[in-house]
C-alpha cells in the first residue's frame, strides 16, 4: 500500500517562529516561512516511514505542531 | 417541525466567533431506541419523554459543559462525538470518555444536584437531545426501568473509571501507551479518529514529549512502524508484553 502523506498542521497564531521543528527534521523537509514551518513531507526521502515519530510535533514549545495519524493492525492494511 | 430556533453565539478561548443552536423540534419517538437508558420504555411513553426534549447543536471545539458548574440539563447524543474531561490547574487535560451518537452524559449532576463532575466539548459537528435535569428525575421516578437502565449506566462507569485509575496510578506511560495503542488498532475504542501525539496524552494521562519519545522506543523495538499517515502495529505480541510492566 502506497504511503499518503499528512503533512502537520500548524496554529499559527502559538507558532513563534522558533525554527526548533526545523531542526529537529531528519529528512530535512521542514523549512522556515515568513509566517511558519512549512512542511514537505511529499519529499521525504524514505516515503513517509522514516524514524523521527513526529519529533516535529514533539520539540514544538507551544504545541502549535499536530501531526495527526490512524493507529492500525498490520492485519488491517 | 421545527417550532423555534434559538441561535447563541459565543466567543471561544482565541476570540473565534461559534454558534449554537437550540431548537424546540417534535423529535420521533423511534430515534430515542438507539439510547439503552430509554430503550426499555413502551411506546407511550417514549413518545411522551420524546416531548420534553430539545434539541440542541453544538459546532466543534464549543463547550457544552464545563467541571464544577451547575449544568442543569442531561444530554443525549444523536450525531457527532463528545469529548469528556477534566483539567488540571496547570491546564493538564485529562480525557475521560469519547462519547457518539447511542450514548449520554451528565447523570452525575442530574441525579445528586451537584455541579458537573467533567467538562464536556464538541470534538465534530454535534447533535444532541437535551432535557432539564428535574424532568428526567421525574422520569426516573416514574419509570422503573429507566432507573434501573441509569443504575446500570453508572456501574458500567464505575468499573471503567475504576479500570482507569488502576492504569494511571499503578502503571508507566509505556505500559499504558501500549494498552492505548491495541486497544485502538483493534477498534476497542470507537468511533476511530486521527490521532495526535497530545490527544493520546491527555487520554493517558502523560504530555505529548512522553508519547513522542515512547512511540519512538516502540518503534526502534519493532513493535510498530510509520506508514504516512498512520502508525501500524506490526507485533501485536510484543506490545502486548508492554502492557505488563517489568
Amino acid at each position: 500500500m502506497d504511503a499518503v502523506y499528512i503533512s502537520p498542521q500548524v496554529d499559527r497564531a502559538s507558532c513563534t517562529l522558533c525554527g526548533l521543528c526545523v531542526e529537529a527534521c531528519r529528512c530535512h523537509v521542514v523549512e522556515m516561512g515568513e509566517r511558519g514551518p512549512v512542511f514537505n513531507c511529499e519529499l521525504c526521502p524514505s516515503t513517509g516511514a522514516c524514524d523521527c515519530w513526529y519529533l516535529c510535533e514533539e520539540v514544538c514549545p507551544t504545541g502549535a505542531i499536530t501531526c495527526a495519524f490512524e493507529i492500525v493492525a498490520a492485519s488491517a492494511i | 417541525m421545527i417550532v423555534e430556533a434559538d441561535r447563541k453565539t459565543s466567543k471561544d478561548q482565541d476570540g473565534r466567533e461559534s454558534e449554537t443552536r437550540e431548537k424546540q423540534v417534535t423529535i420521533n419517538h423511534q430515534t430515542l431506541t438507539q439510547f439503552p437508558i430509554l430503550a426499555a420504555l413502551d411506546d407511550d411513553a417514549r413518545q411522551k419523554v420524546a416531548s420534553y426534549f430539545h434539541e440542541r447543536t453544538f459546532p466543534p471545539g464549543q463547550t457544552i459543559a464545563l467541571e464544577g458548574e451547575h449544568c442543569g440539563k442531561v444530554y443525549f447524543v444523536i450525531r457527532g462525538v463528545v469529548r469528556v474531561y477534566r483539567l488540571s490547574r496547570e491546564g493538564r487535560e485529562q480525557v475521560l470518555a469519547r462519547l457518539g451518537p447511542g450514548e449520554a452524559f451528565n447523570f452525575v449532576p442530574a441525579l445528586d444536584g451537584g455541579p458537573g463532575r467533567a467538562s464536556v466539548d464538541a470534538l465534530t459537528k454535534v447533535t444532541l437531545y437535551a432535557m432539564p435535569c428535574e424532568r428526567f428525575r421525574r422520569i426516573a421516578r416514574e419509570h422503573q426501568e429507566v432507573a434501573l437502565a441509569v443504575a446500570e449506566h453508572l456501574a458500567a462507569q464505575v468499573r471503567r473509571l475504576s479500570d482507569m485509575v488502576e492504569s494511571l496510578a499503578l502503571h508507566t506511560i509505556r505500559a499504558r501507551l501500549a494498552r492505548f495503542l491495541l486497544a485502538q488498532a483493534e477498534g476497542v475504542q470507537q468511533p476511530s479518529h486521527r490521532w495526535t501525539q497530545a490527544e493520546i496524552a491527555a487520554h493517558i494521562g502523560t504530555v505529548r514529549e512522553m508519547v513522542g519519545r515512547t512511540l519512538r522506543a516502540f518503534g526502534a523495538a519493532g513493535l510498530i512502524r510509520r506508514q504516512g499517515g498512520q502508525i501500524v502495529v506490526v507485533d501485536r505480541e510484543g506490545l502486548e508484553q508492554e502492557t505488563v510492566d517489568a
